[in-house]
């Protein structure tokens, strides 16, 4: 590692071709992140910042420019398994009960299994599951199987978690709940996170930093340092500054028509 | 006395055997009430016992004959279940390679339509000359019938992954056998069994038509034997035998899949 940045990402642009038309999803986005910080991509729909973390993540390959975690491709950080990813639907194994769930990911890749890794009961315990291990996850509420699937990704003990829009799709009072959960969660060991959201409030509770994308093509608009004092809990919103860094974000994300 | 547990267990079990009572009753009734209209207009009309035998004198000889139709019936049945086999192992390969190249889908799927296409019957003769008169052009037919359905299924079950599991394995750098042993078979699993629903029965079919074509053994060669001596009673009791024969091999299907699939939107009973 030449540098303190765990995620460089440089002059990424990304391109999808149909038969008729070619759409500019990333535009030459250009972002440093460093270890244990907690980053939230903030856009509208459609403005390319999935596209961005699956990128990171190396799922997708960029059109021009490239991606480097500590120094590695993303394929590298894939082989040494250092990705905790988390999507939008739990996809979780219905075969599979919680556990053994959150045991999956120590089956595949055997051999860069690492010994930090921590036991199941720890994780379910962490995530608040200690009585559910046993459960299938169409016994679980979503909220539930969400809390899984965080627990999945942090199984095999990644330095770097990418979570893509998790709480999209649960209801508000949920959402809320599982804001302050991830806070307790990330408390204990700082992860480095990237996190896609398209709320204002999930952003501004979670971040350190928060990257404002525009709508087609992606750019990045502008970047956010949030100086909320942590640990953050449910009073965070209560903080006048809590206001005045949602109102800059929305004010950014308005500019120049918005959402295209 | 006071053991809720063992009462909870007792009542479930009796509540269990009352939910299966009424799927086994219902269908008995309607069995033995077309047996009965049956016996009567056989009787009443007077059918001759050459063209319609009334069921009471097809199950008597059931009973007096019962070792042989149990004979003949268990080498049809080997036969339909080693076809059966056969035809689906070489379904589930051919299904996991074309699930994973789209290149080998395309130049093999035309070729298994084609045998799908070409009437078994009409292929039947060949295999006898080919293989003889042994089990094994009934072991043959039986697996070719049986192939197609497992094949197209379990092509679509293979490739039919949740996204985001696919993602989450590949994210970890998992191998495709990773991938194929941990999410694809699983996945594929709900197609598999109706695939087997369809080609279980199948694979009695094929036995039998391999049987009328050259054998000595089986329930198809009864059938043929029976015809060319107009002896209708133990025609009818090798359809009969046959009949129970689909519907057990069936059940064991439906049981197999209720028990892999307790995880399925399929297995929960409305």
């Amino acid at each position: 590692m030449q540098d303190g940045s765990h995620v460089r990402i440089s002059n990424v642009s990304k391109r999808f071709t149909t038969t008729s038309e070619t759409l500019l999803a990333l535009d030459d986005v250009t972002l440093d992140i460093e270890h244990g910080e907690f980053v939230c991509l903030l856009g509208p729909s459609g403005c390319g910042k999935s596209t961005l973390l699956r990128i990171i993540g190396g799922l997708t390959e960029p059109t021009d420019g490239g991606v480097t975690i500590g120094g590695q491709t993303p394929s590298d950080a894939q082989a040494k398994k250092e990705l905790g990813y988390v999507f939008q639907d739990p996809s979780l194994m219905p075969w599979r009960t919680a556990e053994d769930n959150i045991r999956l990911p120590l089956h595949v890749n055997r051999a860069m299994n690492k010994d930090s890794a921590p036991p199941v009961e720890e994780l379910l315990t962490l995530v608040g599951l200690e009585r559910f291990g046993h459960y299938y996850p169409s016994q679980l509420s979503g909220g539930m199987q969400q809390r899984v699937a965080l627990a999945r990704a942090l199984a095999f003990g990644p330095s770097l978690l990418l979570m893509d829009e998790p709480f999209g799709a649960l209801d508000e009072i949920t959402r809320e709940t599982m804001r302050y959960e991830l806070m307790r969660i990330w408390n204990s060991d700082k992860k480095t996170v990237v996190f896609v959201t398209h709320s204002i409030a999930e952003a501004v509770t979670l971040s350190d930093r928060v990257v404002v994308l525009s709508g087609q093509p992606g750019r990045v608009k502008g970047v956010v340092d949030i100086e909320l004092p942590r640990p953050r809990t449910a009073d965070v919103e209560s903080n006048r500054s809590f206001v005045d860094y949602a109102n800059d974000l929305r004010k950014l994300l308005m500019q120049e028509g918005g959402d295209g | 006395m006071d053991n809720p547990s063992m009462q909870d267990t007792s009542t479930s079990v009796r509540r269990r055997l009352v939910s299966a009572m009424s799927y086994v009753v219902p269908p008995v009734l309607a069995l033995l009430l077309a047996g009965i209209v049956w016996e009567t207009w056989v009787r009443v009309s007077d059918v001759p016992i050459y063209m319609v035998p009334p069921p009471s004198e097809v199950l008597k000889q059931l009973f007096w004959e019962f070792d042989f139709f149990i004979n003949e019936g268990s080498v049809t049945l080997f036969e339909a279940l080693v076809g059966f086999s056969i035809g689906a192992g070489v379904a589930l390969t051919g299904a996991a390679l074309m699930a994973h190249s789209r290149f080998l889908e395309r130049s093999l799927l035309p070729l298994a339509i084609l045998v799908k296409v070409t009437p078994v019957v009409a292929v039947a003769p060949l295999f006898v000359i080919w293989f003889g008169f042994g089990p094994i052009p009934k072991i043959l037919i039986t697996a070719l019938i049986t192939f197609f359905p497992v094949l197209v299924n379990g092509v679509t079950g293979f490739r039919s992954v949740d996204r985001g599991s696919l993602d989450f394995l590949r994210s970890l750098n998992a191998s495709r056998r990773e991938i194929f042993l941990i999410l694809r078979v699983p996945s594929a699993l709900p197609y598999l069994f109706s695939a087997f629903r369809v080609s279980i029965p199948l694979s009695v079919i094929g036995a039998v038509v391999g049987e009328w074509f050259s054998a000595d053994r089986g329930l198809g060669s009864v059938i043929i034997v029976a015809h060319s001596n107009l002896d209708m009673v133990t025609l009818f009791d090798a359809i009969f035998v046959l009949a129970f024969m689909g519907v057990g091999l069936t059940a064991l299907v439906s049981v197999a899949e209720r028990k892999a699939l307790f995880w399925h939107e399929s297995s929960v009973v409305v």
